[in-house]
């Protein structure tokens, strides 16, 4: 969690929402969140407990430029909710 | 509630002396606590929804920076939602963060290190890191769920 605090502060071009999940319920419910801490993108790409490594800007990377491979760490739609990527 | 009192206080002295460890003479630029959230008059007979926690998200942030003078608050209500939310910024950070709900346990301390984090400019990011960030093609939206504990 405090790399992704650290990523949001570092620039303006990644706005971050760190999401009290029991406050959220509503979001946990709409994200399909199923453990913490739980890493989500433009509302479509799922990084459960993500390690402060390379994979975690690699995800950030990816979700600003589809053309660039997605990290080999889990990239889930949310096909739940209708979220597919484009 | 009595009449003449305030609400209690969100800190008790183990709080406040953690904070004080936490941020005193580890800051450097002032840090704005913005707190949205949805405010309800005390006189209404019916709340509005979540008024009580954004009561008590308001109380944080005005006891944040009465315990350390480098921290402003603002509170609005554009905006708000049933969930109150504390942005944290500075001048020093060109980003800022924000969390959804009251932080309280784990989450609060995720607070006191962005409001350090954001007053030094160290982000504690590997090295590249912020210049990748800087570089993005489209601004990103990140969600991070976490629990109090």
């Amino acid at each position: 969690m405090v790399t992704t605090i650290g990523m949001g502060l570092a620039t303006d071009r990644l706005d971050v929402d760190v999401v009290d999940g029991f406050a959220g319920m509503d979001m946990v419910r709409e994200f399909a969140v199923s453990g913490v801490p739980t890493v989500v993108l433009d509302d479509r790409l799922s990084l459960e407990n993500p390690s402060p490594d390379g994979s975690l800007l690699d995800f950030v990377l990816h979700a600003a430029d589809r053309s660039r491979p997605a990290p080999a760490v889990a990239t889930v739609p949310f096909m739940g909710c209708g979220r597919l990527p484009s | 509630m009595e009449l003449g009192r305030g609400p209690a206080s969100f800190f008790d002295d183990v709080d406040r002396s953690y904070v004080v460890a936490q941020l005193e003479g580890r800051m450097d630029a002032p840090v704005e606590l913005t707190v949205t959230a949805r405010r309800s008059s005390p006189l209404a007979i019916t709340p509005a929804a979540g008024a009580e926690e954004a009561a008590r998200a308001e109380r944080l942030a005005r006891e944040l920076a009465a315990l350390e003078p480098r921290i402003g608050v603002t509170v609005t209500g554009e905006g708000a939602g049933d969930v109150p939310a504390l942005t944290v910024a500075s001048r020093a950070s060109a980003g800022s963060v924000r969390f959804v709900g009251v932080p309280r346990v784990n989450l609060f301390r995720a607070l006191l290190e962005a409001v350090r984090r954001a007053s030094t400019g160290d982000h504690g990011l590997p090295p590249g890191w912020a210049e990748a960030l800087h570089a993005l093609p489209q601004a990103v939206h990140a969600r991070v769920f976490a629990t109090p504990t």
